[in-house]
């Protein structure tokens, strides 16, 4: 299309020429070709067998599956084959011991069009911005090359010099592509429990997992990639017209390994003992796990799959002139090997004391510990405790209701600690890249905070657990407080001291609220139809923040401000835009203005609008189900209000447009006078003001309700009758299909937007896919 | 029996315990590292790509040394357009890349130089250590350096104690807040750097990336020049020429090739002028690539001879207009490091303000005659004081046209003199703007968030 337009200004077409293309071009709609040429159907398909068994002394099970996955895009898919088996053996009756072994093996199949969706801008990074009017197919339907990076010109102009082929042709680049994943996972597992006394008995499981994985990416001398790079690294010579290829003709192929070895061993003691009247139930128990890890990877150029062989000897070290301009080195592969060891213990303990089933008492208390890196040996383990007491009013003597003839009251109080695996001292990550740098160096450097400290959450709950007669309606009523003191927060830091930002004790918190379960059997006899409602309800404020806030402030996810939900939305107040030019019109001082450095610097809490949280206060699901003879019928609708999100919106700079693409609302901008009374999108301007478009963004214009009913999922199912069973000598037989994602029944908000899903790159919305899926499950 | 094995059983539940803190130490990745050994401080010095390679070039694009025709103007970067037209505000978004790169480099020498603090040093080897030292004395003065010629006003010797300084930051205390210190506070602590440097530092280092001997010498000159302590600054750029004098020679084919895009070798590992290598690839317009929009204005093209090799490697000339590709780092990279040229270059001037024109005069003969053709350069015999510095400030132009803030400093530098203030007009889509001597535009605000979060004093614009 540039090219037309530079044609057309420099008069080699006509107007009406011009305006033959362009209108061919606005026919175009790539999503098309993307639907007809790269999606499908995914098709996921899983068979399974079970066999168990046993008797007196030993039980058996042995299980095998296999899977087979059509993914929704063409060549992409997964294949799994997994067996697993457990046996457990009684040599005598104090003691028994098993033994299981589980087996998986895995391959996926990738594509090398990942990111496709981005922004409609992006295929991977090889390949960015593919134009909205491109085609995949040219008219007989066979692949066709898109126009991107080069000029056609260009790519021609080298191709008669001998270069190679220097056209992308995405649908080709599907088809070509040669890269697998595999997974192979085993995974042994031992378990011994022997009965000491009547009422204890101790228990250890021993368990050894080993991971290896292997990627193998091949990419021949027919992918883009491949060919793109020679070219680029082709050294022509103008006199004689050779060309000298510094990176060799021939394909390019990564490999990956990495092997993963855990072991885990818990040990435990259980003890539970009745009296007369008295209840005790304890566990106590410790757990070890400790998961290493080593990966390497290899790159090979020139790589002629036919016979393994690879053309290694390149000059990483020289900046070579590359094609079309400048110099570039070549990557060099990498011979280090990575490592892990992550160690993990816990030591925990429950205990419960009951008294004629009426008195109850909790404790529970645990501690886990982790060799997180960079923090202080006596900061690696997390405290948690709580102790709770319940009263079973119902089993008391005076207690007499027909109505309620189950009611049971209980409260909980409990500390938790968190020390958020943040590194206290500095920390940094070793790197030797000799093709760059002659030395290695440290990087990834880590804020050290010395103050880092628990955070720490007060927990206090009080709830009634119910059931009214014949079970008709029962359910739980729970109140709950939860302070959060010292809490770990991300926190923005002064530019002087070397970062952006540190996770801090930065503040405290208090929230409260419900949760509610009521279940209710509304029709009981052949038809069955019950109801479960679970509704929970939320509120919060920060009690204490230690930074003042800045003009970034708002514009965080958590935007802290002493008093206000921790989700909180501020924005800017909006005055219109200006019916001269649309330009965005806020208020400084009370004055309607456009002087948007000072409506940003001026961020006082008092001057900005404030919404509500962006988290939802009111929220929960209402399921019901009917049953009929077999069948049966579950709808679930889910349910989110009383909070707020963020329009995304068109960039009001148009070189950020040319650079990430644009939202649906570029179309709705503000172009001549008079479009002010039916738009609020900002007219855009070129060369581009940040602070315009900062302003904009955070406007009070752009903030909706995100409140909103969705039809979550829907499930039928049909079960075979035993009768028609038994002759065929099946114990069940039911068939179901579940839908998933159904759609929003309502919503707040006008403009059409699901405020679940998020924008891809921060233009285009995929809404979350309507998934079906079916099955037949059959037990004999 | 029952209850022993209760109680073994208990035991060794909870043996573990013992051990527990030892089995957690171990690291959970390999390359990670809690920075503690003389290696480990090294490291942290020699990431380049976050110091050398981010050295601040703001000033440059603000300077009489660049040209944007209206259609580039409107399409360069915000910061740029900004500072191009010596806009009121600079920074869009109210953050600055180049103040928070250079915080980080301060942080990173905060952080080796405490990690020194804590080794014994009777237990390692004592040349590395001081030359690890040294180096972190060195990056921490010329970090502090190029942000004093951004973000304060030009030294005065008589006002500096009441002037606005720099945060000097000598903790790696992330919770500390510096506040703004005096002037002189400020070129006192970068003196007293250099000076530390100057006693650690070997005379070379292992690559020309790391702080040395010359280097700091040469720093030490340029820093007095800028505190019009002429002598100081003539005493310090000689120590450097001492240890090292080389100019290459720009009829050496072997390293420079005006046939390639970039003319100098990639990456100057072993340009015989440069003392300590840096660069910034921050702003397009002003680098040497192909295809940038900066364009030489016509006043500094046309002033090269002839003869003088610098007009074909410095500049290619196409469609009407000079572009710059000379740049010492071989690539579209400002270099921003120091080399010989500005040594001599300072010598020079020094010498000359000092009424030594013998000294001068040698000194910028020196270095021109590697600047032209063999045999084609004749000696400058001009005997008159004044006269001599209004032609090595004019040769300062010439030879160091895009290096570092090498020209804005200069500006900010020769502004305080009548005979040598400039200036600047710019005319951007008929309006035309002007930077006068001494204007305050000549000091960049201080970004908004650092501001706002730490409550540092803005600068007057």
């Amino acid at each position: 299309m540039v090219e037309a337009l530079d044609n057309h200004k420099n008069g080699k077409i006509n107007s009406g020429q011009l305006e033959s293309i362009l209108s061919n071009y606005r026919s175009i709609d790539i999503r098309n070709d993307y639907d007809k040429y790269v999606h499908q159907n995914s098709l996921k398909q899983q068979y399974h067998l079970s066999l168990s068994g046993g008797g007196d002394k030993n039980t058996y099970f042995f299980s095998a599956g296999a899977d087979r996955n059509k993914e929704s895009r063409i060549n992409q898919g997964f294949d799994r084959v997994t067996i697993n088996t457990q046996n457990t053996y009684n040599p005598i009756s104090k003691l028994e011991l098993s033994i299981g072994l589980n087996y998986s093996n895995n391959t996926t199949k990738n594509l090398n069009l990942a990111n496709l969706y981005e922004g409609l801008n992006g295929v991977n990074y090889n390949y960015q911005r593919i134009l909205p009017y491109s085609r995949l197919v040219d008219d007989t339907g066979n692949p066709t090359a898109i126009r991107r990076t080069y000029r056609s010109e260009y790519i021609n102009e080298m191709e008669a010099r001998g270069f190679l082929d220097w056209n992308l042709r995405p649908l080709e680049e599907i088809r070509l592509a040669d890269d697998r994943s595999k997974i192979n996972n085993i995974l042994f597992r031992a378990g011994l429990k022997y009965k000491i006394l009547p009422f204890v008995n101790i228990e250890t499981v021993y368990q050894n997992e080993q991971q290896t994985i292997a990627n193998r990416n091949h990419q021949s001398i027919e992918t883009y990639y491949v060919r793109d790079l020679i070219n680029r690294f082709a050294q022509y010579n103008e006199l004689d017209g050779t060309i000298d290829y510094i990176v060799p003709k021939g394909g390019i192929l990564n490999i990956g390994n990495s092997t993963a070895i855990t072991n885990n061993i818990r040990g435990q003691l259980n003890y539970n003992q009745s009296f007369v009247g008295h209840q005790v139930d304890a566990i106590a128990g410790v757990e070890v796990r400790e998961m290493r890890s080593t990966g390497n990877s290899s790159l090979s150029y020139g790589y002629d799959d036919q016979f393994g062989i690879a053309n290694m000897g390149l000059d990483f070290t020289t900046y070579f002139p590359t094609n079309p301009s400048g110099s570039s080195l070549i990557e060099a592969p990498y011979g280090g090997i990575s490592g892990y060891k992550q160690r993990f213990i816990s030591y925990y303990f429950n205990g419960g004391y009951a008294y004629l089933n009426k008195y109850l008492l909790n404790f529970s208390a645990r501690k886990d510990g982790s060799n997180f890196f960079g923090s202080n040996v006596n900061k690696r383990f997390t405290p948690l405790w709580s102790i709770g007491a319940g009263w079973n009013i119902s089993n008391e003597q005076f207690y007499q209701s027909e109505t309620i003839p189950y009611l049971k009251l209980r409260a909980s109080y409990g500390y938790n600690g968190n020390f958020g695996n943040i590194a206290s001292q500095l920390t940094g990550r070793y790197w030797l890249i000799p093709a760059l740098y002659p030395n290695e160096y440290l990087s990834n450097l880590t804020a050290p905070n010395n103050d880092l400290s628990w955070e720490r959450v007060k927990n206090i709950n009080i709830g009634i657990d119910f059931s009214t007669k014949s079970n008709i309606l029962n359910g739980t009523i729970e109140y709950f407080n939860k302070d959060g003191i010292d809490l770990l927060q991300p926190t923005p830091l002064a530019p002087q001291t070397g970062f952006l930002s540190y996770t801090s004790n930065a503040a405290s918190t208090k929230s409260k609220g419900f949760d509610i379960t009521l279940r209710s059997q509304n029709i009981n006899r052949l038809f069955k139809w019950s109801s479960t409602l679970l509704f929970s309800t939320i509120s919060d404020k920060i009690v204490a923040y230690d930074r003042e806030p800045t003009a970034n402030s708002i514009q965080a996810s958590k935007a802290l401000m002493l008093d206000k939900p921790m989700y909180s939305i501020f924005s800017y107040r909006w005055a219109g835009l200006d019916p001269e030019n649309g330009d965005p019109q806020g208020f400084l001082n009370g004055e309607v203005s456009k002087d948007y450095n000072e409506i940003i610097n001026n961020y006082a809490v008092d001057s900005l609008n404030f919404h509500g949280t962006s988290r939802p206060k009111h929220y929960g699901t209402l399921r019901n189900d009917f049953t009929y003879k077999g069948f049966s019928l579950s709808v679930n609708i889910a349910f989110k209000l009383a909070y707020f999100y963020r329009n995304p919106t068109t960039s009001l700079n148009y070189t950020d447009i040319l650079t990430y693409g644009q939202y649906q609302d570029f179309a709705d901008r503000w172009q001549n006078p008079g479009d002010e009374l039916h738009t609020s999108v900002p007219s855009l301007s070129y060369p581009g003001n940040s602070s315009r478009n900062t302003f904009y963004k955070y406007s009070e214009v752009l903030v909706e309700r995100a409140d909103h009913i969705r039809l979550q999922d829907i499930r039928i199912a049909y079960n075979f009758p035993k009768n028609v069973l038994s002759n065929l000598k099946i114990d069940n037989l039911s068939i179901y299909t579940y839908l998933n994602n159904l759609g929003i029944l309502w919503r707040a908000n006008n403009n059409n937007i699901d405020p679940d899903v998020n924008p891809i790159g921060g233009t285009v919305f995929y809404s979350i896919p309507f998934s079906f899926a079916t099955g037949i499950t059959i037990g004999f | 029996m029952k209850n022993k094995l209760f109680y073994i059983s208990l035991i060794v539940l909870f043996l573990g315990c013992e051990k527990q803190n030892d089995w957690l130490s171990e690291k959970n990745e390999k390359s990670l590292v809690v920075p503690e050994t003389l290696r480990d401080f090294q490291a942290l010095l020699d990431d380049q790509s976050s110091i050398n390679e981010r050295f601040p070039t703001d000033g440059l694009i603000g300077t009489d040394n660049i040209l944007l025709i209206d259609v580039d103007f409107l399409s360069s970067n915000e910061n740029t357009r900004n500072l191009y037209s010596w806009n009121e505000n600079i920074w869009s978004d109210g953050t600055s890349s180049t103040w928070n790169n250079q915080f980080v480099t301060i942080f990173r020498v905060n952080a080796v130089l405490e990690g020194l603090s804590k080794i014994n040093k009777a237990t390692v080897d004592k040349f590395q250590y001081d030359n690890i030292l040294g180096q972190a004395h060195f990056i921490r003065a010329i970090t502090y350096y190029n942000l004093s010629q951004l973000y304060c006003e030009q030294y005065d010797p008589v006002n500096a104690t009441g002037m606005l300084g720099l945060p000097l930051r000598k903790t790696s205390d992330v919770n500390y807040l510096a506040k703004r210190s005096s002037l002189k506070d400020t070129y006192d602590f970068i003196i007293e750097d250099l000076k530390s440097a100057l006693e650690l530092l070997p005379i070379k280092g292992d690559y020309n990336r790391r702080g040395n001997r010359t280097a700091t010498n040469a720093l030490l000159s340029k820093v007095f020049l800028h505190m019009k302590n002429y002598e100081q600054a003539l005493f310090f750029a000689n120590e450097s020429l001492a240890l090292n004098s080389s100019l290459l020679d720009f009829n050496d084919n072997s390293y420079i090739n005006t046939g390639s895009t970039y003319r100098f070798k990639t990456a100057g590992y072993d340009h015989p002028e440069i003392l300590f290598y840096a660069h910034s690839s921050q702003y397009p317009v002003i680098g040497a690539s192909v295809s940038t929009k900066g364009l030489i204005p016509d006043d500094l093209y046309n002033q090269y001879l002839e003869d003088d090799l610098r007009k074909s490697i410095y500049y290619i000339f196409t469609n009407g207009s000079a572009k710059y590709r000379g740049s010492y780092t071989g690539g579209f990279q400002i270099f921003c490091g120091i080399a010989n040229n500005e040594v001599y270059l300072i010598k020079a001037e020094c010498a000359a303000r000092l009424d030594k024109p013998d000294i001068a005069l040698e000194a910028l003969n020196i270095l021109l005659r590697t600047r032209f053709k063999t045999d084609k350069y004749t000696n400058y015999e001009i005997k008159q004081s004044d006269q001599l510095l209004e032609l090595i400030i004019k040769e300062r132009r010439k030879e160091l046209p895009r290096v570092a803030n090498i020209r804005w400093e200069d500006l900010r530098r020769l502004n305080k003199n009548n005979e040598t203030k400039v200036t600047l007009k710019r005319v951007i889509n008929t309006e035309e703007f002007i930077l006068e001597p001494n204007s305050l535009r000549y000091v960049l605000p201080i970004p908004e968030n650092e501001i706002q979060s730490s409550g540092l004093q803005q600068n007057l614009r």
